[in-house]
């Protein structure tokens, strides 16, 4: 039996979504869970005995870790294996280099300016040395510690736009033709960056995915119902249970060498509730 | 003035700042006050393009923090971290031509995106590498081929083009005499042909650019300019850095008086015959005796950060708004409060002017040839 611990921000609600599945999926596997929402997952960091904990200055903040987790912190000690989700790698801002510009050794879209590779080179080596410092000042080097590059935001995203700045750069950038091949060289320097020095990385799967750095639509979920009859507006920024089944099962197999016992049965099909 | 006895001076009676002892020696402060006395004002309405030599990419900086209008047509993509868009000729000017060190370079470019003008050899190689010989250090690595040399340089001078035809006052920093030309078409480049990229041959030559020269060169962008906008106006500085190094045969320091000499005689004489074209002295207050050589760091050529918010700290509280002689008018008033207002901005940000452009982090290509010097 594998103990996973699953430790992150608001989008590992995704993946407790699909927990049940994957459970059923790898009967192997036990799963926990430890979260915090926003920016107070992102002040956290384990200490010298390997307890994670953040910075809950307030008492509304402490209940808010009760209730989700039933405690301030956890030990890391007591897991084989720990999924981080929320410190994230950013395609949206690589893929942003081209929101105005064209790619000087690449395609011509009438952007009207042009930048080099070795701009976006140099950009990207940055971005991953900032994510290296940070991850490392905060989790003990291990390859049982994995970082996910996603969630990505679904790629239906671009109905926001232009009110949504997100939205209307991914707008900007969409459909450029030399994104796909940035996407896979950015990828593939992430991995090795994050292996580099040590820890696991799990790249968000193929399967999920609308184009370069863009989660498909029908993994996003609806907003959280303010209880009125109309259809909640989508939120696409979080995953649904079907996409969190997606990325636990990604885990198994390319962390840790399992098979599923049987896809069929155990894919939730949330969406279509 | 006159007096009974007829011994009047035409010195007695002047302002404090006209005379060495009051203005300088014992004005209790430096740089002193009254030093500079802009011809117009410079407000936050008029777009301002910057260029010149790498002490230019201060002037520029402090604008911006001061958040005046500088002109950037050529800026990087949201995303790219500031120290590695200046790797690569971003933000440092009004568009990515890197440092400009002499007024013919200046002269060239704005012909050229104009149409004017077409360098010759601009394209030169190292390694696998092509590089824009304009403009080496833009490209830290160079590009793969030269088609996308010429063509990323398109490009940069449709920018160019706009950026003139937008731009109310023009700063520029004079930098050097020394250069090096083409033989055959007598374009200059900004650095000697091997020192970036390139192969030094008989096909180039030094070129020690005379004052009737740089004057002819600049009258030549003047009137680039004013042909887009009449109204357009020019504010010269000097820079108070010193060569690296000579190819004149002089020896470095007399040939670094001379070179600044002649340039600051340049623009001297171009604020005094034209109107629309003033000076700041930025390179008095460095050089100046009183100070002694302290606003230099050890090496008594890089200018030192601290030295340089005092440059800048006098430039920007003197711009706000033209000081004007005679009785105190309500306009005068609100002049001064503009001035006093200006003056604490000024202060206010020297210490993150420092901080967004420290010295040291100062593009200046000519320092490469340092790697040149036998120890």
């Amino acid at each position: 039996m594998t103990r996973l611990l699953i430790l992150g921000n608001s989008h590992t609600g995704a993946l407790r979504r699909g927990d049940d599945a994957f459970l059923r999926a790898y009967p192997g596997v036990q799963t926990g869970y430890f979260a915090a929402p926003g920016t107070l997952f992102l002040r956290g960091q384990v200490d010298e005995a390997g307890r994670f904990s953040t910075l809950a200055a307030t008492e509304a903040t402490r209940k808010t870790l009760i209730d989700m987790n039933g405690a301030l912190d956890c030990d890391l000690n007591d897991w084989d294996q720990v999924l981080v989700i929320g410190h994230r790698l950013r395609f949206t801002s690589v893929a942003g280099l081209l929101n105005r510009h064209d790619l000087l050794e690449g395609s011509r879209t009438g952007k009207g300016q042009a930048i080099s590779w070795a701009l976006v080179m140099a950009t990207v080596q940055a971005q991953i040395e900032d994510f290296l410092r940070t991850i490392r000042g905060k989790f003990p080097v291990s390859p049982n510690i994995t970082f996910f590059a996603g969630p990505f935001v679904a790629s239906s995203i671009v109905e926001r736009a232009p009110s949504y700045a997100l939205a209307q750069t991914v707008v900007e950038h969409l459909g450029h033709p030399d994104l796909a091949e940035i996407y896979d060289w950015w990828v593939d320097q992430c991995e090795a960056a994050v292996t580099g020095v040590g820890f696991g990385f799990l790249r968000q799967p193929d399967s999920t995915l609308d184009g370069p750095g863009l989660t498909h639509p029908r993994f996003a979920v609806p907003k959280a119902s303010d209880g009125t009859p109309a259809p909640a507006p989508i939120d696409h920024r979080h995953m649904n249970g079907d996409f969190g089944f997606a990325i636990l099962s990604a885990f198994a197999q390319a962390r840790l060498g399992l098979t599923p016992t049987d896809m069929m049965n155990h894919t939730i099909q949330e969406t279509q509730q | 003035m006159s007096q009974a006895d007829g011994t009047a001076s035409p010195y007695d009676g002047l302002d404090p700042r006209a005379y060495w002892r009051l203005g300088v020696a014992e004005a209790g402060v430096y740089p002193p006050p009254d030093l500079y006395r802009p011809k117009f004002p410079l407000t936050r309405d008029l777009a301002i393009m910057t260029a010149g030599s790498c002490f230019a990419q201060h002037v520029g900086a402090a604008l911006r923090k001061s958040n005046y209008n500088v002109i950037d047509e050529e800026p990087a993509p949201n995303g790219v971290p500031v120290e590695i868009a200046r790797s690569f000729g971003y933000g440092m000017y009004s568009a990515r031509y890197g440092n400009i060190y002499t007024t013919r370079q200046l002269r060239q470019l704005v012909l050229e995106a104009q149409g004017a003008f077409v360098p010759a050899d601009a394209i030169w190689e190292k390694g696998d590498s092509f590089f824009d010989a304009l403009r080496p250090g833009v490209e830290p690595e160079g590009l793969p081929s030269r088609e996308l040399v010429a063509e990323a340089r398109s490009y940069h001078l449709r920018a160019v083009a706009r950026a003139m035809a937008r731009t109310d006052v023009l700063v520029f920093t004079l930098g050097l005499t020394e250069a090096w030309e083409h033989v055959d078409s007598g374009t200059v480049y900004p650095t000697a042909p091997g020192t970036i990229a390139g192969k030094m041959s008989d096909a180039y030559r030094f070129v020690n650019f005379r004052h009737a020269e740089i004057r002819a060169d600049f009258e030549a962008v003047r009137a680039s300019f004013r042909a887009l906008n009449p109204g357009v106006r020019f504010l010269l500085t000097v820079s108070p850095v010193p060569l690296t190094a000579t190819a004149s045969g002089d020896h470095v320091m007399a040939a670094t008086v001379y070179s600044k000499s002649v340039l600051r005689a340049v623009a001297g004489e171009l604020r005094e015959d034209y109107d629309d074209v003033d000076y700041f002295p930025s390179y008095e207050i460095v050089t100046a005796p009183i100070s002694a050589g302290r606003m230099y760091e050890k090496n008594f050529r890089s200018v030192r950060s601290d030295a340089v918010a005092k440059v800048m700290s006098v430039f920007l509280s003197a711009t706000a708004a033209p000081a004007a002689p005679g009785p105190k008018s309500k306009s005068e008033v609100a002049m001064f409060r503009a001035r006093r207002r200006a003056k604490r901005l000024a202060q206010a940000n020297a210490q993150p002017t420092q901080a967004a452009t420290p010295a040291d982090d100062i593009i200046c290509e000519e320092q490469l040839l340092d790697a040149f010097a036998r120890p």
